[in-house]
């Protein structure tokens, strides 16, 4: 048993020596072997695992349609993980501006989703534009943390434009409320 | 500018028919991933009261006249033992998501920073043990008990009349 120790103590200096000897400091195997052993303590570091966890619907809809920051004309742009509408980025506003002519609803719900480029959560009040026949361009369908109309105040398939001037309903926008 | 017009040039002319052209500087996120402009983080109370109760109340503790006003109004409810079960027993306070504890401080929070000055003087905090209790009782008639909390106020000198407390701020309602 002893035995078998030693030449296994031999057999790791003596392969460790030659590695040191022959293989460049900057070399492709050391850095594999600090990779390999930096990899066995990553799990164990402290960091938020809110995205990942498979419960958190906005992560699941931002892996699933491969969200982006850049494009607020398209379905998959970040914010619109909950927004069930047409796009006020498609009707002559922005994703936090409603189109001339129509005015920004004094109530909304809040969800959130999930910014891929900084990999934070933020809240976002989905606020309708109300005043102006509806706006039929870019309709999206995201729900992510919706609930079922018996709890109106976070249901995205009823109008939001109570206590606007007019309830007519012209699109969906999605202002950012903070980072969470 | 320039690399933004040659961009544009490159866009299929069938996509341009169909989208109104919108500056990338108008989308927010290239502001902030060119100016590094950062958020302050929401406090999770503040997210309890963000994703239950500010799309109508506003994030100020007001919103339109439809929705009770909660900004210099709230913390008279505090001044009686009716009032101070009332606003928990509000049906969506009531039947709210959020569990006993995070409801307490949910609550403590919005009275204090929306309605401090009208919270009765050494006021105590709601307790998750309290919101349990007053939870588990359900209110049968919310005008009707709202009218009585309210009327109970004004007897106990809290406040000069029912006006003062009305439901809506459209006069002539509730």
């Amino acid at each position: 048993m002893a035995k078998g120790l030693q030449f296994m103590d031999r057999f790791f200096e003596r392969m460790s020596r030659r590695t040191a000897q022959q293989v460049s400091r900057r070399h492709f195997v050391s850095g594999l072997g600090a990779a390999m052993v930096g990899a066995t303590f990553l799990p164990v570091l402290p960091v938020s695992r809110k995205a990942q966890a498979a419960e958190d619907p906005a992560a699941a809809w931002a892996k699933q349609v491969e969200a982006q920051t850049k494009d607020p004309r398209a379905c998959n742009y970040w914010r619109y993980c909950s927004s069930d509408g047409y796009l006020c980025s498609c009707c002559g506003g922005g994703p936090a501006t409603c189109p001339p002519g129509s005015v920004p609803s004094p109530t909304s719900w809040v969800g959130s989703c999930l910014n891929p480029d900084d990999g934070k959560t933020y809240l976002i009040a989905y606020r309708d534009c109300c005043g102006k026949d509806s706006c039929p361009k870019c309709a999206c369908l995201g729900s992510a943390g919706e609930k079922p109309a018996y709890i109106p105040q976070l249901n995205n398939d009823i109008i939001w434009c109570f206590g606007a001037s007019s309830m007519i309903y012209h699109c969906s926008s999605a202002a950012i409320v903070g980072q969470i | 500018m320039a690399s933004f017009a040659l961009a544009i040039a490159f866009v299929p002319t069938s996509a341009l028919a169909q989208t109104p052209t919108v500056s990338p500087e108008s989308v927010p996120d290239v502001l902030v991933r060119e100016r590094g402009t950062w958020l302050p983080k929401v406090a999770p109370v503040e997210e309890d009261y963000s994703r239950n109760c500010q799309g109508c109340h506003g994030h100020e503790g007001h919103s339109v006249q439809e929705v009770p006003r909660l900004q210099g109004r709230a913390g008279w409810f505090t001044h009686t033992s009716a009032g101070r079960a009332y606003l928990v027993q509000v049906p969506n306070v009531l039947q709210s998501s959020l569990p006993d504890e995070r409801l307490a401080a949910m609550l403590n929070w919005l009275l204090t920073q929306f309605s401090g000055e009208q919270l009765k003087p050494g006021f105590e905090p709601y307790t998750a043990a309290e919101v349990h209790a007053l939870r588990a009782q359900r209110i049968e008639s919310v005008i009707a008990r709202r009218r009585e909390v309210v009327d109970g106020l004004v007897r106990a000198g809290v406040i000069p009349d029912a006006a003062a407390l009305a439901f809506s701020l459209e006069p002539g309602r509730y």
